[in-house]
């Protein structure tokens, strides 16, 4: 790699993108937000949807470790589980829509993406690029911060900078 | 009448919810906030109004009001949801999701504090 090429590793202030850049960023969060949005509407009680794809983790098995996980622990527990998705997704489209506390959002659909793609990435006629573009799209949100990008982050992020409270500090690493 | 940054976020936020009534006309693969016709897409409405109002008064109290009355329509959609109410009274996920993110960041912007530090003031916590 060239020095030119180099990633900046100084410790001041992000350049600010361009503004191509800036909407590109906002417009991927917002899309993001949108696919939980729209994906957590089918996951309601009884949630017999989400009983039969976290069930594939078991009938067509991608990592046998969660495969046990899911057959003697998640299975076994599924409606808190259940009720425990449905929250997290609704929260995931939500909080990534508006920007609001977007890396900590992002890590949390990245973990939520590898769970799921560790369910269903074997099923007959699924495209398995669909769940690596979701983790690739959350890996930028995350590293960019793209709550900062037309999102309450970066309309916020500078009054919880200059606050001296620990709720403060947890937002600004969260944004 | 001066609108800061906060404002328009509370009015782009307030117009995000009065403009989520075209999704009960969408249908197919587009229909991205599954919401159907009733008290939600009504109730989005009226409380999207309620918090354009605020943007455009300034007054944070009023904000965080319209923030926590979001915060109260996601407990009714999730008693809804539980009890399995069907027809006017049918709630979705997908529209709570979204409540859930007009809810929070108008209580975002109106509980955070405004920026006691001079504008010059390095970005201490820009580090990460």
């Amino acid at each position: 790699m060239t020095e030119a090429a180099r990633p900046d590793r100084s410790s001041g202030p992000a350049p600010r993108p361009t503004v191509k850049g800036y909407w590109s960023l906002a417009l991927l969060r917002i899309g993001i937000g949108l696919l939980w949005i729209q994906n957590a509407n089918w996951k309601f009680p009884p949630f017999a949807g989400l009983r039969g794809y976290t069930g594939a983790a078991v009938e067509h098995p991608v990592f046998p470790p969660f495969s046990w996980l899911v057959e003697h622990v998640i299975l076994v527990n599924f409606t808190p589980f259940a009720y425990g998705v449905m929250l997290l997704e609704m929260a995931l489209g939500g909080f990534l829509l508006v920007g609001l506390a977007t890396r900590w959002w992002a890590l949390l659909g990245i973990a939520q993406t590898v769970a799921i793609a560790l369910s269903v990435l074997n099923v007959p006629h699924e495209w398995h690029w669909s769940y690596l573009l979701m983790l690739l799209a959350h890996i930028v949100i995350l590293g960019t911060a793209a709550g900062r990008y037309a999102g309450l982050d970066g309309v916020l992020r500078p009054s919880w900078q200059s606050s001296s409270s620990r709720f403060a500090r947890v937002l600004v690493r969260a944004s | 009448m001066r609108v800061d940054g906060r404002d328009r976020a509370t009015i782009v936020l307030g117009v995000a919810g009065i403009a989520s009534i075209v999704f009960v006309f969408f249908g197919g693969p587009f229909r991205f906030v599954p919401l159907p016709w009733g008290w939600m897409a009504i109730f989005g409405v009226l409380v999207g109004v309620f918090a354009v109002v605020a943007g455009l008064s300034g007054r944070r109290w009023l904000v965080v009001l319209a923030g926590a009355i979001f915060g109260a329509g996601i407990l009714v959609g999730l008693v809804l949801l539980l009890t399995g109410a069907a027809g006017f009274w049918k709630a979705s996920v997908g529209v709570l999701s979204l409540w859930s993110g007009l809810g929070m960041g108008l209580l975002a912007l109106g509980l955070t504090p405004e920026r006691t530090r001079s504008a010059v003031d390095p970005p201490a916590a820009d580090r990460d």
